[in-house]
């Protein structure tokens, strides 16, 4: 996570519980391949989200506001999958100003473009920042600890 | 079986703090009945009888009631034995004691009550770096007065930041580095923030489909209900403030701040 670089913002508002998280990341696709769409976002949370052990992560196809999320219990996150969306833009590099190659290589490799598919992922998270999402959790550490005392 | 109320072990629970969390937290164990008693230290008097402090924990502007939150609209209240002498009250089979007496977690004396697991949600006491004996307090007091495991409900703040984290202090957010903690060796346990934890359940499946390498920049906002912190109405900044929103008016204002929740996130995902 150190290499990623993250970047974090916050802004408070006038509700008393309920927050939304917007978590934006660009990701490197393979060169052949398919693209990554906001299908394949929403797909890979509804099978973590079915498959989470303890429950923590939910998935909603539904138009949510951020009261409908208020008192879900043990939701550190519920996806709203509806929101996702997923833009692909493309590096072109060429290789031959590629730098730190030789000079033979340079002019073999020079007009070679190369096209990276870069995608941009907009995911929508909400969470009771009270008892749905913290509290319940907390209470959860709290029974895991006592459990191995 | 009837539902029984307890652990196999008789443990019962410590929780510093009755602000919104540990308000909460006294409802979620009512509700689960893991533990049979619950030791609340307020550290000061609140209203000016125990009925007041039963008020307060049986209705909530945000969940409604008590008992209807736990049990629904036909239900009844749950609070009762009210015992002034002793400063307690049982809430559906649960016992409630309240010390009102200390703040400094090192005089709170959780050993006479029997209290070996603190919950401290007051948010006053993030050092862990600190000693039990500082002036103001510190967590560690907790660990001196009779607790042998503490949970603090955010995360850490270290004032002097050079210092290294000591070797029995460990953040973690369930479910995604449970295995962290080491129940040998860490006596202090941060449950980290409440956008943390939703950042890291977030990011997970996607580190998982794709792989940290594929992932070349990532950014996150939080639209954030009100907190605690904020004002209700416009105020003059503290002394020495340096961040000048925390002092204005919540209502009707979107109020710009910090998180350090993508910094927390690499103690949880590496």
């Amino acid at each position: 996570m150190d290499q990623i670089g993250f970047i974090a913002e916050s802004v408070r508002i006038p509700t008393s519980t309920g927050s939304l998280l917007i978590l934006v990341l660009n990701l490197q696709e393979e060169l052949s391949g398919e693209p990554i769409s906001r299908e394949l976002i929403n797909s890979i949370y509804l099978q973590a989200a079915s498959d989470d052990p303890k429950g923590y992560l939910h998935y909603s196809d539904k138009q949510n506001v951020s009261g409908d999320i208020i008192g879900i219990p043990r939701a550190a996150a519920v996806i709203e999958g509806h929101e996702n969306h997923t833009r692909t833009a493309e590096l072109s590099i060429d290789l031959g100003k590629v730098p730190g190659l030789e000079k033979e290589m340079i002019s073999l490799l020079k007009g070679t473009i190369v096209r990276v598919p870069v995608t941009q992922a907009v995911i929508y998270g909400w969470y009771d920042n009270e008892m749905g999402s913290y509290v319940n959790i907390l209470g959860d550490r709290a029974v895991s600890v006592a459990e191995d005392m | 079986m009837d539902s029984r109320i307890g652990n196999d072990q008789g443990l019962k629970l410590g929780i510093n703090g009755l602000g919104r969390i540990g308000k909460l937290t006294i409802w979620h164990h009512v509700g689960r009945k893991y533990f049979n008693e619950l030791v609340v230290n307020i550290g000061r008097e609140a209203g000016t009888s125990l009925e007041d402090i039963a008020h307060y924990l049986e209705r909530d502007s945000i969940y409604g009631s008590l008992h209807g939150f736990l049990y629904g609209q036909n239900s009844a209240p749950l609070i009762g034995d009210l015992d002034e002498e002793n400063g307690s009250l049982t809430i559906d089979g649960v016992t409630i004691r309240f010390l009102r007496s200390f703040r400094n977690p090192i005089e709170i004396n959780w050993k006479t009550h029997g209290i070996n697991l603190v919950v401290d949600t007051t948010g006053q006491f993030l050092d862990p770096t600190l000693p039990a004996d500082h002036p103001k307090g510190a967590v560690r007091g907790h660990l001196e007065s009779g607790a042998e495991k503490v949970i603090v409900s955010a995360p850490f703040k270290i004032k002097d930041e050079g210092k290294p984290m000591p070797e029995d202090v460990v953040t973690s957010v369930m479910g995604i580095n449970d295995d962290a903690y080491d129940p040998r060796r860490h006596k202090i346990i941060s449950n980290a923030s409440c956008t943390t934890t939703c950042l890291a359940h977030m990011m997970k499946p996607l580190i998982n489909a794709f792989g940290p390498k594929k992932i070349l920049s990532a950014s996150m906002a939080t639209v954030h209900a009100a907190t605690g912190s904020q004002e209700v109405l416009d105020r003059l900044p503290k002394a020495g403030a340096v961040d000048l929103r925390k002092s204005r008016s919540i209502m009707n204002n979107i109020i710009l701040t910090t998180t350090g929740a993508a910094k927390a996130l690499s103690l949880v995902i590496p």
